[in-house]
């Protein structure tokens, strides 16, 4: 955390209207003086780009990749049937799938959306796609045993494998959830396999599928440590200029509101676009009850965003504008969310049948955060929300 | 279907770029229709250079952009159209699974038999091959064959919201049961009791009808429901006419529908987005290609025709679907003081808006041209509907006439159960066009008359139901325009 500048009162909107003039107007590396006194400095911008890499997204997913060692030891001594040996397995999923969660909130660049982020490159799907999921594809692929195959992970959709294919595999009954009209049922391939051979291809497919998220994760933690956050701190190309790469920063941090408010909770509160009867099924996690796991890791991976790790971060940026009243809530709403998140110990979709007020809370909470996202803060350094959580889908 | 097709083939020759000036007035219900002729789409004898139609009787439309390529493309609805019919199919044969000791559900394997249609996926399944039977047999071997990425659940009303009329989560009306919400919560809750009722039969729990008969399907109810039909019919209005009028054919949401753009091609497609929009909007209705010179029979009965004499029937063009069946068949059934030509009114709109478009492509519409497809539209939109009303008056009248023959040897319950839910089903889809002539209060009337399911037992309630029945023919008659003659008497008798 950097030290903290003097605090001011209250925004108005005139401050914060000029405060946004006087951001657009800023040439790169001058220093201003913002309207209310505060030090408006682009030297504090580029050195809270500066720290995205290293300070942030770099451990987080060093953190992420200690955690896949334990999956991949774990699912080597699987042998795919139920027992302690699967126990350990998914209590390792977990733990991985805690670290990633964190990560989720940090798609910057190659991680990023090809369609909407500078320089997106999907790789985030590569690792875990959720909600685009296809437990029959990956029932169908165990069936078909071709993982081994040179061109398995670029021939087949982002559904049949990474972490939430994992879990499919570490979850799975007996059977498989493929209707009966389609392979490997109706070819008649899941009988023939018989109980051994699934529990046999289940764990071979699983352990080929997490050295493949490992080998991902690598390849993006060597990206980022060889020039993409120099390329970040320094608001290179693909980005056009600093206010560029800061909306990229800030973009990341809308997975809070687009995918955990509005997706991982809204959705199946039934709050919105759910239109089926059954809405909470629609959690993530759904089999691995990590639903609210998730949730919590999302917010520490935006708190850590946010702070910046230990150096400059946005709530340093607010406070050097002056408005450490907005950090601070920022950080006292995050914290209650967190708090919220952590104490609801049942998986979620038997939470939003039998405890919705927490949820509802937890939602709430949630929500203070993202509001404050798309209000102040963004009013505040000029910065664009992303189309997608534009309106309000509560 | 009259003698429109010809009418119009002698009337629309032209040059491409002339400009339209046809009326538009809507036409006629008895097919004589159109003063228009029009769009001076230019005729050729197939694949002329001119971008304009082949023939009035086939909806083939070149290229504006890609001499010698059609502009037309619908599979993905044909490919809806198709699951349809196929998860009916599939439901038909369930019994016969269970009854034969062949299939053992438990819990949950139905749904998910019925599910792989509504939910389909073709990463999963766009190998399987259809169950669509036609003779000679599809060219399509495959779903894949046919469209691929396309389902029912993404496009039922309320789940590809951005041009609905309403917001389906909350206004959607004609079924009472407090679980149901939506119209996807209607189809899932009726699966779930599809479901249910194979695992009872599976065990040797089959309840009775009225009669203290087992019934004889796991679709049936003992309240005399065929979910089986309920299903079909529902999503066919659901998916089919939502998505037609209140999507590729509405008017009310910039880039969308009728509003879409028509001054370039569509990237790199053979067709503008407002063509596509159109024929997006036909393949909705389910007319073949060759629709405008079929004769009811051919459409009514057989629905298809192997058009180019290759020996195969394309699904995706020579077959004819859904709610464009329909029309045939209650033209076909009309009295002859107040005959219909549902099917003509229907082509001559559909045609006539996709010739104008042809002729135009590649620069918007001008606002006589957008009124004048507007007027189109409106043409083969109230046609469609038509078809759909006139056809829940036809069902009422059969149930009517089950009523009738209750605690006689010629009462079928499996029959009146089926006639009812056929009604019924349609008779849900007509809120799901944004113009429709039927109120909402009479909508909501019409189901409240209806029910869940129809009344069964007691003289007393039954000559109730029945009245309520006529009192929701009458307001469907009074709505629509239908003439009395063909309403029916009050036994059911002597209608459509």
């Amino acid at each position: 955390m950097a030290p903290t500048a003097s605090k001011t009162g209250a925004l108005s909107w005139a401050v914060l209207a000029s405060l946004a003039l006087a951001v657009l107007a800023r040439p790169t590396g001058c220093t201003e003086k913002g309207s209310d006194g505060g030090a408006l400095t682009s030297v504090l911008v580029e050195d809270l780009l500066a720290q995205v890499g290293p300070g942030v997204v770099q451990p987080a997913l060093a953190d992420f990749l200690v955690a896949m060692d334990g999956l991949d030891a774990a699912l080597a001594a699987w042998d795919g049937s139920e027992g302690s040996s699967r126990d350990e397995a998914q209590n390792a999923w977990r733990v991985a799938m805690r670290a990633w969660q964190r990560v989720e909130v940090m798609q910057i660049g190659s991680l990023g959306s090809s369609l909407t982020a500078a320089g997106g490159a999907d790789l985030r799907d590569e690792i875990y796609s959720w909600p685009t999921i296809n437990p029959c594809r990956v029932d169908q692929e165990t069936a078909e045993a071709a993982w081994e195959e040179s061109d398995f992970f670029t021939a087949n959709l982002v559904n049949s494998y990474g972490l939430d294919a994992v879990e499919h595999l570490l979850w799975a009954g007996a059977d498989n959830t493929c209707p009966s009209q389609t392979t490997p049922n109706s070819d008649g391939a899941w009988v023939a396999l018989g109980e051994a051979g699934v529990q046999d291809n289940r764990a071979a497919f699983s352990r080929a599928l997490s050295a493949e998220v490992r080998r991902q994760a690598a390849a993006l933690l060597a990206e980022w440590e060889g020039d993409f956050a120099q390329t970040l701190a320094e608001a290179a190309a693909p980005y056009e200029d600093e206010q560029q790469a800061l909306n990229a920063v800030y973009d990341a941090l809308f997975y809070l509101e687009i995918a955990t408010k509005d997706r991982k909770l809204a959705w199946p509160m039934g709050i919105g676009e759910c239109t089926s009867g059954a809405c909470e099924e629609e959690v993530e996690g759904l089999v691995s009850g990590s639903g609210v796991s998730s949730i919590a890791g999302n917010l520490e991976g935006f708190g850590l965003l946010f702070r910046g790790g230990e150096g400059i971060g946005w709530d340093d940026l607010l406070v050097d504008l002056g408005h450490g009243d907005l950090s601070e809530q920022i950080l006292v709403d995050l914290d209650a969310a967190l708090v919220l998140a952590n104490a609801l110990e049942a998986p979620l979709d038997e939470a939003i049948l039998d405890q919705p007020e927490h949820v509802e809370e937890l939602h709430a909470a949630v929500k203070k955060v993202t509001d404050a996202m798309k209000g102040d803060l963004s009013t505040l350094l000029a910065l664009e929300i992303p189309g997608e959580a534009a309106g309000d889908n509560d | 279907m009259t003698t429109f097709a010809l009418l119009f083939l002698l009337a629309c020759t032209g040059d491409k770029d002339t400009g339209s000036d046809t009326s538009g007035d809507g036409g006629t219900s008895d097919g004589g229709t159109s003063d228009g002729g029009t769009s001076d789409g230019g005729t050729s004898d197939g694949g002329g250079g001119d971008g304009g139609a082949t023939t009035a009787d086939a909806y083939a439309f070149e290229s504006a952009f890609q001499p010698g390529v059609s502009s037309v493309s619908n599979d993905g609805q044909i490919m809806r159209h198709l699951l349809i019919d196929d998860l009916s199919t599939h439901l038909g044969g369930i019994t016969a699974r269970i009854d034969a000791g062949t299939f053992f559900p438990v819990a949950g394997d139905v749904k998910s038999e019925l599910l792989f249609y509504f939910e389909f996926d073709s990463s999963t399944s766009g190998l399987v091959a259809p169950l669509k039977s036609t003779d000679p047999a599809p060219a399509q071997a495959t779903y894949d064959e046919v469209s691929t990425g396309k389902n029912l659940k993404d496009k039922l009303a309320g789940n590809d919201s951005s041009t609905d009329h309403k917001d389906w989560s909350s206004e959607f009306v004609g079924w009472s049961d407090p679980g149901v919400s939506s119209p996807e919560s209607l189809v899932l809750a009726w699966i779930d009791m599809i479901d249910a009722a194979a695992v009872d039969r599976a065990n040797g729990n089959i309840p009775l009808d009225p009669t203290g008969a087992p019934l004889s399907a796991i679709y049936l109810t003992a309240d005399g429901q065929d979910l089986n039909q309920l299903l079909n019919k529902f999503l066919r209005g659901g998916v089919a006419f939502s998505q037609g009028t209140d999507d590729y054919l509405d008017d009310d949401v910039d880039g969308k529908g009728l509003l879409a753009d028509h001054s370039a091609a569509d990237g790199d497609e053979a067709w503008t987005p407002l063509e596509h929009q159109w024929d997006e909007g036909f393949g909705y209705f389910g007319a073949a290609r060759t629709y405008g010179s079929w004769s009811d029979e051919l459409i009514a009965d057989t629905a298809y025709e192997d058009v180019n004499g290759d020996g195969k029937i394309d699904l995706l063009s020579e077959v004819s679907w859904g709610h464009s069946t329909n029309a045939a068949k209650r033209d076909r059934g009309a009295s002859k003081t107040a005959p219909m030509d549902l099917t003509a009114q229907a082509w001559d709109g559909f045609y006539l808006g996709r010739a104008l478009l042809s002729s135009t492509a590649g620069t918007a519409l001008t606002t006589a041209q957008l009124d004048e497809l507007k007027g189109y539209r409106d043409q083969a939109e109230q046609a469609w509907e038509l078809a759909i009303a006139t056809t829940v008056v036809h069902y009422i009248n059969d149930t009517l006439q089950d009523m009738g023959t209750i605690g006689t040897p010629d009462y079928s319950f499996a029959d009146h159960a089926k006639h009812w839910s056929e009604g019924k089903g349609f008779a849900l889809g007509l809120q799901f066009n944004p113009r429709s002539p039927l109120s909402d209060a009479d909508f909501a009337l019409v189901h409240e008359l209806l029910g869940d399911a129809p009344v069964l037992t007691g003289s007393s309630e039954l000559e109730a139901y029945a009245e309520d029945l006529r009192e929701a023919r009458a307001i469907l008659g009074a709505a629509y325009g239908i003439d009395a003659s063909n309403l029916g008497d009050d036994d059911g008798t002597n209608g459509l």
